[in-house]
């Protein structure tokens, strides 16, 4: 994603949300913007909160009697409904003034930092994730799931920073 | 004094101004007070979740209680000092604004609802009415904390 990514391809795309009555309902209402803020502090706080739990116990340093898939299978729904939350209310803010977010730096950050975190779940459960049998009950996982869990843990926080510093930047009502 | 006086004499020292002076410093601090509140917030959710019964039974409420309630004290740390941070960076922004004053009235709330349930979930086996309930109201003391921590930017 570069700067200029909204004056090609998608720039159509990018006018048409902008001038959607749901954009400029978000954009106009005084009450929307932070009300849809506090829902995806919520959302992220959910993700953020259960995937370090299930991150920690990849990683080896907590919880390493509760069994790999069956923490993934108790919390990873939770983790899900708050990354859901987290989608809707984001995309919300964003179609108030895409084209603004799209040339901030600490939102193409952050839409990176998120590619990421896809991708290295999508490795780990490709294939870290294949021989689990000879490490799932109990003790530290071998080195790759490691990895993963520090990376996704890092990541993530990673996409919280980034987003508050869109925030910073970018005034809601400022326009 | 009040709380708008002491705002005005807060901003005036020195450690506020080297605060607010570097750009990034506020943005960091509020990112920090974030992923802190996430695992406060979280925390209290699984923990609650596990009492409720709504969650897989391998550990008990009170393994789940040992599990969490260390990093939910740690995280609740990293709140208050992040949050004294900046508050001295921006005292008129926070101190005499009602958003700001309802969230401090909640977290005093919390912090004893914390204690209690914590000592519910280690002295009664498995949980009962009482502690399913400090479990709900923690919850939703959280929920205010966040929503109050927000609006705190258009109070």
């Amino acid at each position: 994603m570069t700067a200029g990514a909204a004056d090609g391809l998608l720039a159509p795309m990018v006018a048409w949300i902008e001038s959607t009555t749901l954009a400029a309902y978000v954009r106009e209402s005084s009450t929307v913007f932070p009300w849809l803020e506090v829902a995806h502090v919520i959302g992220l706080s959910l993700v953020l909160g259960t995937i370090a739990i299930v991150d920690l116990r990849l990683i080896g340093v907590a919880g390493t009697d509760y069994p790999v898939r069956r923490l993934m299978r108790t919390l990873l729904p939770i983790t899900w409904v708050g990354f859901l939350l987290a989608l809707v209310t984001g995309l919300l803010m964003f179609a108030s003034q895409p084209v603004l977010y799209l040339a901030t730096f600490a939102f193409q950050l952050k839409l990176a930092l998120l590619l990421l975190a896809g991708a290295n779940m999508a490795i780990f459960h490709l294939w870290t994730q294949r021989g689990i049998g000879a490490w799932n009950e109990r003790g530290r996982p071998p080195l790759a799931a490691r990895i993963s869990g520090l990376l996704s843990l890092g990541v993530w926080i990673g996409v919280v920073f980034a987003g508050r510093f869109v925030g910073f930047t970018i005034d809601p009502f400022g326009f | 004094m009040s709380l708008q006086g002491l705002a005005d004499s807060l901003a005036g020292t020195a450690a506020s101004a080297a605060l607010v002076d570097r750009f990034w410093v506020v943005p960091t601090m509020q990112s920090i007070h974030i992923v802190a509140v996430a695992f406060v917030f979280a925390g209290t959710l699984v923990l609650g979740a596990r009492t409720w019964g709504l969650i897989d039974g391998r550990w008990t409420p009170e393994r789940w209680g040992r599990r969490l309630l260390p990093g939910i004290w740690g995280a609740l740390a990293m709140l208050l000092l992040t949050g004294a941070l900046l508050v001295l960076a921006e005292p008129a922004r926070e101190l005499p604004n009602p958003s700001f004053q309802a969230k401090m009235v909640a977290l005093l709330a919390a912090v004893p609802v914390t204690l209690w349930l914590g000592r519910r979930l280690r002295s009664t086996p498995g949980t009962d009415a009482v502690t399913r309930a400090l479990a709900a109201l923690l919850v939703l003391l959280w929920l205010f904390v966040i929503a109050a921590g927000r609006w705190i930017a258009y109070t």
